[in-house]
């Protein structure tokens, strides 16, 4: 049983966070019902993490708990699709390729013009750690730091994944004109 | 292998990436900004970032939680897991309406659009409910936090011109936790607040005496209202019905003892 103490702080602090935490689960685990097992599961941990101590900053570390908790159901449900840390994925995602980050990027106009569907197509073609990254920033608005806190990543490995993230979508956006 | 020249073009795109989100201090986005200034490739690929940012802001609406998560979530905060137990002889909204207020209340959102059944009500009750909800989402539910009646009558008597009867009903199981000053239709008004095990209930003095029951459900919690000679009650709090009704009752009969009781020492 949860104290009265972390339902309060849970009506506080993660309630009004749903939103975030729904969109963030959405686009790791690409579906709709399997995002709402997510976040269901993840404000179950948050509510009984909420019984020790209140948190700081409650939003990323909100999203941190959605983020462990898709990658696990992930790792249950969809093992293929999780290629997480020691794997070469993260090997890459730790070392930033120059040629990929420079090659060359779309025009501002051809970036305006691409449709909801190319950007969504993009996005979800993305690897994971890219895109947790990536939504982390431009979907849920976290800041470099807070994105680090969330994902347990130092704040260099952050930005090359950010700027990674960026390129692949660069990339995959000149393809499609 | 990458080259010197490769490496240091790499940091340029963490450079204007970090440019991009402002994550720059000041004085490396003005050297930054200069270098943009003079470097036609290097500002074009900060323009792309710019775009893409922009883009994906227009394009890429935040999904919101559908309302049955919601719910659920809403109802783990709740203080009682289980569902209110059903209610005899009450109009048929206030349950459908109970997930829709909780979730509301639970975010301060929405409210106008939830809240359209209230204005069927009197708005003095919206003001007592919407005072209710204030204070349980409040660390302190009370302005001024004393078991001891004779404490929190005179705090009263010093912020109101009418006097408040404080009863205390600890020994009926409902200690007096403190009190506080609510503003119902403009005025300020006296609140008690009372325990019940882990619930609260928040007991409402109003100076007029017609009021329209709202006995049973308001908005989803549990109220009584009652008037005596010259003060109107109206008692609200998410403990169940039936014990609101029976903390009701004992405040009643406690406030006839005392006004006959103070009428016998005069």
């Amino acid at each position: 049983m949860t104290s009265e103490t972390a339902r309060r702080r849970f009506a506080q602090h993660v309630l009004p966070c749903l939103d975030d935490a729904y969109s963030l689960a959405r686009w790791l685990t690409g579906d709709a019902t399997d995002a709402e097992d997510v976040v269901q599961e993840a404000c179950l941990r948050a509510l009984k993490a909420l019984d020790g101590a209140a948190v700081e900053n409650p939003r990323a570390w909100l999203l941190a708990i959605i983020r462990n908790t898709a990658f696990t159901w992930l790792g249950k449900n969809r093992p293929h699709a999780l290629v997480l840390s020691g794997g070469e994925e993260e090997a890459r995602a730790q070392q930033i390729d120059p040629q990929e980050l420079l090659s060359p990027t779309p025009e501002e106009a051809l970036i305006a013009k691409a449709d909801r569907q190319s950007f969504v197509a993009a996005i979800e073609a993305l690897p994971l750690v890219f895109k947790e990254t990536l939504i982390m920033r431009e979907i849920n608005g976290l800041s470099y730091r807070e994105i680090a806190e969330a994902t347990g990543a130092p704040i260099g490995t952050v930005m090359s994944r950010l700027a990674r993230a960026r390129a692949l979508l660069f990339a995959a956006l000149g393809q499609r004109s | 292998m990458t080259d010197y020249r490769d490496q240091s073009r790499a940091a340029d795109a963490l450079l204007i990436n970090a440019l991009a989100d402002g994550e720059l201090d000041a004085a490396s986005a003005l050297a930054l900004e200069k270098r943009l200034a003079s470097e036609p490739e290097l500002a074009a690929r900060h323009a792309a970032v710019v775009a893409l940012r922009r883009a994906l802001r227009e394009k890429i609406e935040p999904e919101s939680a559908p309302a049955t998560l919601r719910d659920r979530l809403t109802a783990l905060a709740a203080e009682t897991p289980r569902a209110p137990a059903p209610q005899r002889g009450v109009k048929p909204w206030p349950r459908l309406f109970v997930p829709a207020l909780a979730a509301a209340l639970a975010l301060g959102v929405g409210l106008d659009r939830l809240w359209l059944s209230s204005s069927e009500t009197d708005p003095r009750l919206d003001s007592i409910v919407a005072a209710y909800r204030r204070a349980q989402i409040a660390d302190q539910p009370v302005d001024v936090a004393a078991s001891d009646r004779h404490v929190v009558k005179p705090w009263l008597a010093r912020k109101l011109p009418v006097s408040t009867l404080v009863i205390d009903l600890a020994g009926e199981g409902f200690p007096l936790v403190g009190a506080r000053i609510d503003i119902v239709a403009g005025q300020p008004v006296p609140t008690l607040v009372y325990r019940r095990h882990a619930h609260q209930i928040a007991l409402t003095e109003l100076p007029s005496a017609a009021l329209p029951s709202p006995r049973g459900a308001l908005q989803g919690y549990s109220s009584e209202a009652w008037s005596d000679a010259d003060r109107s009650y109206v008692a609200v709090s998410d403990v169940s019905p039936s014990e609101l009704a029976l903390f009701a009752e004992l405040f009643r009969k406690a406030a006839a003892a005392e006004r006959s009781a103070r009428k016998d020492a005069r």
